[in-house]
C-alpha cells in the first residue's frame, strides 16, 4: 500500500509518501503563488525521489493546509489540526501538545492519550508571532533565521517588547538598535514576546507534557530556550522535520481512509 | 489559616501599615476586617463594586468588594486572574473586573469564597454576565438588584427598586444567619448621612479656584467598605478637617494653576495617582473631579423602616457609576456638564477604557454636545486595569499634547 | 420555487413583497430589536411587527460615528442602516437595554440622528426587567401595559382585550406551527437544514404573521415529503445570538455539521414558548415574554439557560455543540464560556466560533469547524 500526504501552506508545500506505514520520501518548497501548483510540484518532487511517475501510482492522497481545497488529485482533505494530532502522535506517542508556528499562523492542538484531539486553539487573524513575523525581524537585524535563532542564547539581559502588534513591534526592534542595545538581547526579546503569546494559546487549550514543536520555527533553538524555560518544561524533539508533521499525518490518515474502504467492500 | 492564602493582599496590606494617607488606612482597616472575619469563619458577602455596603453594616456582616480586593496588590500580581478568566473562555475584550473576579474564582487562593453575593444590574452588562459565572463557579447563591432603565419621576419604577431592596434584606438574613435590627439599620444610615454630610462639604471645597489640593475629594473607598460606621465617618472628617485647614491656610494643588481638568472615567487605575501628580507637576493641570463623584445625595429620612429603606435605594440610584450606567446616554452628558460648570473645568479629559462598552457608547453623543458648547475635549484609549494594553508613557503623551493646546486656547481666549 | 424557497428568500432583503402590500394597503410596520418585545401588542393595533435586521449593510461607517470601535458590529451596522435611511419604511421603532450595545445605540435614534419618515418619529424603549420571579413579572406587565397604551395615544388609537387575545391566538399559532417543523428535526434523516430554517424563522419576522400561517402549512407538507439528509457527519447544536445570515450556518453544513436545532437569538429563543391564552392578555404576555425556557443571556438565570441547552442537545441526538459568539458581547463571552465548561463536563464536544456581524475569513471559520467535526468523527 502506498499512500500520500501533501501539506499546502501558506509559505511552503510540503508532501510525504509512505509505503506500508514507513517514510518513503518527503519533499519541503516554497510556495507558489497557485496552491495547485504548489501541491503538484511537492507531490512530484516526492514521487520522483522513489522512481515514481505517475499518481496513479499512488493509492490514497491526503490533502491538508491552508491550501487543501485546492489540491486537485487529492482525494479527500483533512484540516491540518487533525493531521499534525495524528503525525505527531505517531512519531512520539508520549506527546499530548503540538504547538505548530507556521508562516502566518499559530495552532495548538491538545491530544488525549489515545492521540485523538480534543481541543485546538488558533491565531490566524494577525502575524503577530508568526514565521512571517520572524522574517521581518531577522531582516531588521540583519540577520539570517538561522543567525537570529542561535544568536538569541548568547543575551544576557533579555529585552522585552511590548507591542502586541508585529508592525509597532518592528519599530520598537528599530528603536531598541538606534540605542545600543545588544542584538542578542533583541533577539531574546524577540523569541520572547513569541512565546507569551504561544503561552496564552497553550493554556487555553490545557496543555499537557509532552510538549512537541511543528513548523518551520520548531528548528529555532533560540525560540525553543525560552519557551522551554517559560513552559517551564522540555520540548520534545521529533524524530523527523517538524516541517513535514502535516504531511506524515495526512499519510497516515490516507492509510486509514484507505483500509476503511477496503473493510467496508 | 489565611496566612498562607491571598499573598498579594497580605503583601499590599503590609504595605499599606505604616501610611498616613487617610484612604491608605481605611483601605488596610478593611483587609485588616476581613482577614479576621476569614479567621473567625463568619460570613463573607460580596458586594460589586458600584454598590455600597451600608446593608451589610447594618447586619454586621464583613463586606468584599473583590474588584477592590484586586487592586490592593501591583497590576502584574492580578495578571495570573486576568489570564485565567482568558484560559476559561472569557473574552479578552472584556473589562478588567469582570476578568478579575473570574479569574480570582477560578485560580482559587486569590480571593475568598463568598457566602452570598450582592449585584445590582447596573453599571454595566460585564459585571452583571460576570458574577453569573463566579455565582456558577462558586455556587454561592447571588441576589440581583434589578435596576429600572427608565426610574426619574416614575413612582412604580421607584416601587419595584426599593421592593429590590426589601428583598436584599431578607436575602441576607437568610444566608448569613444575621437578624436585621431596624434600631441597628437606622443606627447605621444616620452615621452613613453624616458621613455623606462631610463628603459633600469636602466637594465643596473643590470647587474652588485655584484648587485647594490635587488629591480629588472623590469616591471614598468607605463607600464599599465601611460606611455606616462611625470610624468611617471619623476617617472622612479628619480628610475633610485636613482639606479645610489647607484652605484655611491659603495652599493650592499648584503654584501656578493653569488648566482644570474633569475626568470622564480615570486614567488606568494603577497610576492614578502618578498621572495626576505629573499633570500637576509638568504641565500645571489640576485634576477636580470626575463624572462619577460629582452627584450630590440627600439625606436620608430615618424616621420609620420603609422611609429608610426608601432613602437607601433611592440613594444607591446616584452611587459611583451607578448612576451614569444604569440608564440612557442622557445622565452621563447631564453629569459631564454639571461637572464642568460646578468645577469650573477648561477641559474634559477621557478614557475611553476599552473594556467599558456602554460609557464608549456615549461618547459620540457627547462629543456633539461639547463641540457645540465649545469644551475642549480629548479621548484615549487604554485599558482601565490591564498594565499590558498601553503604557503610562503612551497615556501621558497623549495627555501632555492636549494640555498644550487648552493652554493655547485659554491664551487667545477661545 | 417551492413555498419553502420563496420564504427563505424573504431573509435576503431588508424589505419584501409581503411588506409593500402591507404598506400599500395603508398598513403601518413597526420595527422592533430582539425577543422581549410583545408582537402581539403591536399586532392588536392593527400593525406589522418587523424584527429588525441590519441585512444589507456592508459597512458600518455612518454608524461608527456613534458607534465605539468596541461596540458590538451588529448594532453598528444596524446603525449604519437606521443613519442611512433604509428603515424609513419603518412607523415606529421599539426597543429595550437588551444590552449596552443596543441601550446606547437607541439613543441615536432619541438625538435625532437617524432619519425618519414623520415627525415626532414613534419611539419606545421598554424597561424589560433582567430577573425572573412574580414580583418581576408584575413589572414587566405594567412595561406592556405602558406600551400597549403608548402605541394608542401616538397613533390613536384603542387595543381592546379582545383584538390582544386574538393576536395571542395567532402568534401561538404560528410558534405551534415552528414547533411541528422543530420536530421533524430530531429524526435521523432530518428533512430541513438549519440555513433553511433560519430563513424561515426570519421569514416569520418579517411578513403578517396570518399569511405567514398560511403559507407556513405548504413549507410543511413540501418537507414532510422530503426524504430527509442522512449524508452528514455530525448533528450538531447551534447556540447564539443574533444570527441573520444563513450562509453562516450553510458554511457549517456544507463541511458536513448537520445543524439540526438551534438555540439562537432568531430561533427558538425567540418563538419557543406560548403565551398562555386564558389568562388576562397583559399579564399572559408580560408571563410568556419575561419567564421563557430559554433565556437571553442578559437575564440572571443562568442555570435554566443552561440546563435548557444541555437538554436540547440530548433531546435532539446531537454529537457536538457550536456556539457562535458577537465579538465585544459581554453576555455571550460569559454564556459562551459557561456552555463550554458544561459541554465538557457532560463530555460533549463543543466549540465556540467568534464572528463579527459580516462573514469574513471565512477560510479561518472552515478550518475550525472542520478541525471540529474531525474530533467528533475522524
Amino acid at each position: 500500500m502506498i499512500v500520500a500526504g501533501c501539506d499546502v501552506g501558506s509559505t511552503t508545500g510540503k508532501a510525504v509518501i509512505m509505503k506500508d506505514h514507513t517514510i518513503a520520501a518527503s519533499t519541503i518548497m516554497w510556495c507558489k503563488p497557485r496552491p495547485e501548483e504548489t501541491a503538484h510540484i511537492a507531490i512530484t518532487e516526492a514521487m520522483q525521489k522513489i522512481g515514481l511517475s505517475s499518481l496513479d501510482e499512488l493509492d490514497y492522497i491526503v490533502g491538508t493546509g491552508y491550501g487543501r481545497l485546492k489540491i486537485p488529485f487529492a482525494n479527500d482533505n483533512i484540516s491540518e489540526i487533525t493531521c499534525h494530532g495524528v503525525g505527531a502522535y505517531w512519531l512520539c506517542n508520549s506527546v499530548r501538545t503540538i504547538i505548530d508556528i507556521g508562516g502566518q499562523d499559530l495552532k495548538v492542538i491538545g491530544l488525549d492519550d489515545s492521540g485523538k484531539v480534543i481541543d485546538f486553539v488558533m491565531n490566524d487573524k494577525c502575524a503577530a508571532g508568526t514565521g512571517r513575523f520572524l522574517e521581518n525581524m531577522a531582516r531588521v537585524l540583519g540577520l539570517t533565521l538561522e543567525e537570529l535563532s542561535t544568536i538569541s542564547l548568547e543575551a544576557t539581559k533579555p529585552t522585552v517588547i511590548t507591542s502586541q502588534c508585529s508592525v509597532f513591534a518592528e519599530s520598537e526592534v528599530i528603536t531598541l538598535l538606534n540605542q545600543g542595545e545588544e542584538i542578542a538581547n533583541i533577539a531574546n526579546g524577540i523569541h520572547a514576546s513569541i512565546a507569551s503569546r504561544l503561552l496564552t494559546l497553550v493554556r487555553r487549550v490545557g496543555a499537557q507534557n509532552d510538549i512537541t514543536l511543528a513548523g518551520g520555527c520548531a528548528k529555532n533553538v533560540g525560540l525553543i530556550d525560552v519557551l522551554e524555560k517559560r513552559l517551564e518544561a522540555k520540548i520534545v524533539k521529533l524524530p523527523e522535520d517538524p516541517q513535514i508533521i502535516g504531511a506524515i499525518g495526512a499519510a497516515l490518515l490516507a492509510a486509514e481512509r484507505l483500509e476503511r474502504s477496503a473493510s467496508s467492500k | 489559616m489565611t496566612t498562607e492564602k491571598y499573598k498579594e493582599q497580605r503583601i499590599g496590606y503590609e504595605m499599606l501599615k505604616d501610611s498616613e494617607n487617610p484612604m491608605m488606612k481605611g483601605l488596610r482597616n478593611w483587609l485588616e476586617r476581613v482577614f479576621r472575619t476569614l479567621d473567625e469563619g463568619k460570613p463573607i458577602v460580596y458586594n460589586e463594586f458600584t454598590f455600597w455596603c451600608d446593608t451589610m453594616t447594618a447586619l454586621d456582616v464583613q463586606p468584599l468588594a473583590p474588584e477592590m480586593w484586586g487592586q490592593v496588590p501591583m497590576p502584574a500580581a492580578q495578571e495570573p486572574c486576568l489570564d485565567a478568566a482568558q484560559d476559561f473562555g472569557i473574552p479578552p475584550e472584556m473589562c478588567w473586573a469582570g476578568r478579575y473576579v473570574i479569574g480570582a474564582t477560578l485560580l482559587g487562593d486569590r480571593i475568598p469564597p463568598p457566602t452570598c453575593i450582592v449585584v445590582p444590574t447596573y453599571p454595566c452588562d460585564n459585571c452583571k454576565a460576570a458574577y453569573q459565572v463566579v455565582a456558577k463557579l462558586t455556587g454561592a447563591p447571588m441576589y440581583v438588584l434589578d435596576c429600572p432603565y427608565w426610574i426619574e419621576d416614575d413612582e412604580e419604577a421607584m416601587d419595584y427598586w426599593v421592593d429590590q431592596y426589601k428583598g436584599l434584606l431578607s436575602f441576607l438574613e437568610e444566608h448569613t444567619g444575621k437578624k436585621l435590627d431596624y434600631d441597628r439599620l437606622k443606627e447605621t444610615v444616620e452615621e452613613s448621612n453624616r458621613f455623606i454630610e462631610y463628603w459633600l462639604e469636602g466637594k465643596e471645597l473643590m470647587r474652588r479656584k485655584p484648587l485647594p489640593t490635587n488629591d480629588m475629594f472623590g469616591s471614598p473607598v468607605e463607600i464599599l467598605t465601611s460606611i455606616g460606621l462611625p470610624e468611617a465617618t471619623q476617617a472622612i472628617k479628619n480628610r475633610l478637617d485636613d482639606l479645610k485647614a489647607r484652605v484655611a491656610r491659603g495652599e493650592t494643588a499648584v503654584p501656578e494653576e493653569k488648566v482644570r481638568v474633569t475626568w470622564n472615567y480615570l486614567p488606568v487605575l494603577w497610576s492614578i495617582v502618578e498621572i495626576f501628580d505629573w499633570m500637576a507637576r509638568e504641565l500645571g493641570a489640576v485634576t477636580t473631579t470626575t463624572i462619577f463623584d460629582g452627584t450630590s445625595f440627600e439625606p436620608i429620612d430615618t424616621s420609620t423602616p420603609e422611609s429608610i429603606i426608601r432613602g437607601m435605594a433611592r440613594r444607591a440610584l446616584h452611587g459611583y457609576m451607578a448612576r451614569q450606567g444604569r440608564g440612557s446616554s442622557d445622565i452621563i452628558i447631564e453629569d459631564t456638564l454639571r461637572a464642568v460648570e460646578e468645577y469650573q473645568a477648561d477641559c474634559i479629559i477621557v478614557n475611553g477604557a476599552l473594556g467599558c462598552k456602554w460609557l464608549r457608547g456615549s461618547y459620540g453623543y457627547l462629543r456633539d454636545i461639547c463641540r457645540e458648547r465649545g469644551i475642549p475635549v480629548m479621548m484615549f484609549d487604554a485599558d482601565i486595569g490591564d498594565a499590558r494594553v498601553v503604557s503610562d508613557d503612551e497615556v501621558k503623551a497623549r495627555i501632555g499634547k492636549f494640555i498644550e493646546t487648552v493652554i493655547e486656547r485659554k491664551k487667545r481666549g477661545v | 420555487m417551492t413555498v419553502l424557497q420563496e420564504l427563505a428568500k424573504l431573509s435576503d432583503t431588508l424589505i419584501n413583497p409581503y411588506m409593500e402590500r402591507w404598506k400599500k394597503k395603508g398598513g403601518k410596520i413597526i420595527g422592533y430589536h430582539g425577543i422581549y418585545v410583545p408582537e402581539e401588542v403591536i399586532h392588536a393595533a392593527g400593525m406589522l411587527p418587523y424584527r429588525l435586521r441590519a441585512t444589507g449593510s456592508t459597512s458600518s461607517e455612518l454608524g461608527d460615528v456613534y458607534a465605539s470601535s468596541t461596540t458590538c458590529t451588529y448594532c453598528r451596522h444596524c446603525l449604519d442602516q437606521a443613519m442611512r435611511g433604509e428603515y424609513k419604511f419603518l412607523d415606529g421603532f421599539v426597543s429595550f437595554h437588551g444590552c449596552d450595545h443596543l441601550s446606547r445605540s437607541f439613543d441615536a435614534w432619541r438625538y435625532g440622528k437617524v432619519p425618519t419618515p414623520y415627525s415626532p418619529f414613534y419611539l419606545r424603549f421598554l424597561d424589560i426587567p433582567f430577573k425572573i420571579n412574580a414580583r418581576s413579572v408584575k413589572w414587566m406587565q405594567v412595561q406592556v401595559e405602558r406600551f400597549k397604551r403608548s402605541l394608542e395615544e401616538h397613533f390613536g388609537l384603542t387595543i381592546t382585550d379582545d383584538a390582544l387575545r386574538q393576536s395571542i391566538k395567532t402568534y401561538n399559532e404560528q410558534r405551534k406551527l415552528l414547533r411541528s417543523l422543530y420536530e421533524m428535526r430530531k429524526k435521523e434523516k432530518p428533512p430541513v437544514t438549519g440555513a433553511e430554517v433560519l430563513a424561515l424563522v426570519i421569514a416569520s419576522t418579517s411578513m403578517p404573521v396570518e399569511e405567514f400561517n398560511e403559507q407556513f402549512k405548504k413549507v410543511l407538507a413540501e418537507v414532510n415529503g422530503r426524504d430527509g439528509f442522512k449524508d452528514y457527519r455530525a448533528r450538531l447544536l447551534l447556540v447564539g445570538g443574533t444570527l441573520e445570515d444563513p450562509e453562516y450556518i450553510r458554511t457549517i453544513e456544507e463541511l458536513g455539521g448537520l445543524v439540526v436545532i438551534d438555540a439562537l437569538c432568531v430561533g427558538i429563543r425567540h418563538f419557543w414558548d406560548l403565551v398562555d391564552e386564558d389568562s388576562e392578555p397583559t399579564a399572559a404576555l408580560a408571563k410568556r415574554y419575561l419567564d421563557r425556557s430559554i433565556s437571553c443571556p442578559r437575564m440572571v438565570d443562568y442555570e435554566r439557560r443552561l440546563k435548557f441547552v444541555s437538554d436540547l442537545a440530548r433531546e435532539f441526538n446531537t454529537d457536538g455543540i457550536i456556539v457562535q459568539r458577537m465579538k465585544m458581547c459581554d453576555n455571550w463571552g460569559c454564556d459562551s464560556a459557561m456552555i463550554k465548561q458544561q459541554a465538557r463536563k457532560e463530555g460533549m464536544p463543543c466549540l465556540i466560533l467568534e464572528r463579527e456581524y459580516l462573514m469574513s475569513g471565512v477560510g479561518q471559520m472552515r478550518t475550525r469547524v472542520q478541525a471540529f467535526l474531525e474530533t467528533i468523527r475522524r
